[in-house]
């Protein structure tokens, strides 16, 4: 079954589409460049409705901030993980973002 | 009338088509072929299989609720069943049905080809937003055979929160995931249309239909994940006790309204957009003119869109809130009229002097038209703040919402459905049964929802299973029209069935529309079109459409 997929598969893009010629375009794209243009459009949209997402927790979390702000600021002295993470977790995705710099350049 | 109307309607002859003998739905074949496919074609038809299952599931639910509700004792049902009952009701509808129906049935099969593209831009997200959908229906099905929930489809805290010892949980979790299958949709939509129209698709030459979608693309983008979000916070708040709407501890049962409600009611337009999408094109067709006022309409849409999203409130305006926010969100319901208004105003407008024919499709967008605008009128009855105090929490209340969902998408659906039919299967449907099915759904959805306005304005309240012996007249009404509704509803489902075998063939383009869609083979290639198509006309040109058809003729003669 899987082959009689993959042939009718093979049959299609050499059949409708000799001219691409790279293995990473995809058979519904026109170009090269709209399947780029198309793929990070999609990924910043999702990036949108992940700030949706976390905005709802984000909403409530300013509204009882407000409300209790004397029990946050007692709270917020206990707590000291903050200071070692973040800069922990900024340089990591730092370096990730250089790493896929590099790659996408060479 | 004797209007100089170039395009008089000519429907071709279809005795002489034939099947295409390579399409998309014999291009593969076995189980696998459908289940792993990244075809948007397929993908519809798999969601429209799905959907229609998950209808009729919560139509029998709606039909045990008016069998109880027949006489005034609760006889038939406990009252914790019977809030079962509506809970699960809703819930299916709403989720399962109704946010899916048009846009990942119809949308999905005809936006790349409206816009003369051969797939949406992500088919593997377009699959596994089905298998998304098929998890949450699952999960549904799992949640309701282990006893089910009775929340009501609002989830509202605390008694969600505190009070059920139902399975809140399981079905939080499905609608969750329900919830990021239609995020998907909307994000394939809005990249694809931004991305992937043919050359000479210009934004205001797209069809109206795509418009739509997109308008409600960017509803489904933006609100569901406040949504999801909200259940998660009830999901934690049942297991963790963590406050954040248990007054006890501080925190404000009315906040899981405001984030309810900031989905939910663009949620209500996230489900008659894709349905005014649809009566759009067909008006325009069964009319031979193009849609009056194109521009206005595309941003009609739109405009809803946005209007849709500062509205929430009225559905708080008897909880509390303040009397001067209560204000500015009853304005801004009422401004939700206009655009809605502009919509059914530029169609009427369409109709004048247009060459009418009344096909089904043609039938049932009728049918949309006038039911639609009873329930978008009732509804601004519900946002003027002192008829709310009366109306709010009655049977007016689910009489207005069944006008619009049920009146207005149902409806537009079933003009879709059938519209579209030929291009999906290449088959016809009967004509003559599915007009007699499109009057008995009207006739039928008139004596169910009828009653329930004249019911909730004498103060029925909704979601009890008894009532006083005085209303019983007007639930037996309402009883017996959802019987008819249900016959309305089930003739459809034979027919096309039959259909799919022994309808007549269509042909490449059996009502002269003038879309992309309409100018391929039907059923369509895999990839749609052969080559990619040049869009060098209006939307909506019949002239040009006729002169292509004139032109085809002296080649082929």
């Amino acid at each position: 079954m899987d082959s009689a997929i993959a042939n009718t598969q093979v049959d299609h893009d050499t059949a409708e589409h000799e001219h691409v010629v790279l293995p990473q375009h995809r058979h519904h794209f026109a170009t090269e460049e709209q399947q780029r243009e198309a793929g990070s459009f999609g990924m910043w949209l999702f990036l949108l409705t992940e700030i949706m997402f976390f905005g709802g927790m984000f909403f409530a979390y300013l509204l009882f901030r407000n409300w209790y702000y004397e029990a946050f600021v007692a709270a917020s002295n206990t707590l000291n993980i903050g200071l070692r993470s973040t800069p922990a977790r900024l340089t990591s995705s730092h370096g990730l973002l250089i790493a896929r710099n590099r790659f996408s350049r060479s | 009338m004797s209007a100089p109307s170039p395009t008089i309607l000519k429907l071709p002859d279809q005795s002489t088509a034939t099947l295409p003998k390579k399409n998309f739905i014999n291009a593969e074949h076995g189980l696998l072929s459908w289940l792993l496919t990244g075809d948007h074609k397929r993908i519809a038809i798999l969601y429209l299989i799905s959907i229609t299952f998950f209808f009729f599931i919560g139509g029998a639910f709606a039909g045990l609720i008016r069998l109880e509700l027949l006489t005034p004792q609760g006889d038939l049902v406990s009252s914790d069943t019977y809030n079962k009952l509506f809970t699960m009701h809703g819930i299916i509808m709403v989720f399962l049905f109704l946010v899916p129906s048009v846009p990942a049935t119809l949308g999905n099969f005809l936006i790349p080809m409206m816009i003369g593209a051969r797939d949406l831009a992500f088919p593997k997200i377009n699959l596994l937003s089905w298998y998304l959908y098929i998890a949450a229906g699952t999960l549904m099905l799992t949640a309701m055979a282990l006893g089910g929930v009775d929340t009501g489809w609002t989830f509202t805290t605390p008694l969600s929160t505190h009070y059920l010892n139902t399975h809140v949980l399981t079905t939080a979790v499905a609608v969750f995931i329900a919830g990021f299958s239609s995020i998907f949709t909307g994000l394939n939509f809005i990249v694809t249309i931004h991305r992937m129209r043919c050359p000479g698709m210009t934004w205001f030459r797209m069809p109206l239909f795509v418009w739509a979608h997109y308008a409600a693309s960017i509803l489904m983008v933006l609100g569901t994940p406040v949504l999801a979000i909200t259940l998660v916070l009830v999901a934690l708040e049942r297991v963790f006790g963590i406050g954040v709407f248990d007054p006890s501890k501080g925190g404000d049962p009315l906040l899981f309204q405001h984030l309810f409600w900031f989905y939910s009611h663009p949620a209500v337009y996230i489900m008659i957009l894709p349905g005014m999408a649809v009566i759009s094109e067909v008006v325009s067709t069964f009319s031979r003119k193009r849609v009056f006022g194109y521009t206005a309409v595309a941003f009609s849409s739109v405009a809803i869109a946005l209007f849709g999203f500062f509205v929430w409130e009225h559905h708080m305006f008897i909880m509390g809130v303040s009397n001067y926010s209560a204000l500015v969100f009853s304005l801004l319901t009422m401004l939700v009229a206009v655009p809605s208004a502009i919509k059914i105003f530029n169609w009427c407008f369409t109709l004048q002097q247009g060459s009418i024919t009344f096909e089904t499709p043609m039938l049932y967008a009728f049918g949309f038209m006038g039911l639609f605008t009873i329930g978008g009128l009732t509804g601004v009855f519900l946002g003027s703040l002192g008829m709310d105090i009366q109306l709010t929490e009655t049977y007016f209340i689910v009489a207005h919402f069944h006008f619009v969902m049920v009146g207005g998408m149902l409806m537009a659906f079933l003009s879709g459905i059938h519209f579209w039919w030929p291009k999906m299967t290449g088959r016809m449907y009967p004509e003559s049964l599915s007009k007699l099915a499109a009057v008995v759904t009207f006739i039928g959805f008139n004596l169910t929802f009828m009653p329930q306005f004249i019911l909730g304005y004498l103060g029925m309240p909704r979601r009890y299973h008894a009532y006083p012996q005085e209303f019983q007249v007007l639930n037996v009404l309402s009883t017996a029209g959802a019987t008819v509704l249900g016959v309305g509803y089930l003739l459809p489902v034979l027919y096309l069935a039959w259909s799919l075998k022994y309808g007549a063939i269509a042909g490449d383009n059996p009502w002269q529309a003038t879309g992309l869609e309409w100018q391929t083979q039907s059923p369509p290639l895999t990839e749609n079109f052969t080559e990619i198509p040049i869009m060098d006309h209006e939307a909506y040109d019949y002239e040009w459409l006729e002169h292509k058809t004139q032109h085809e003729v002296t080649h082929v003669g």
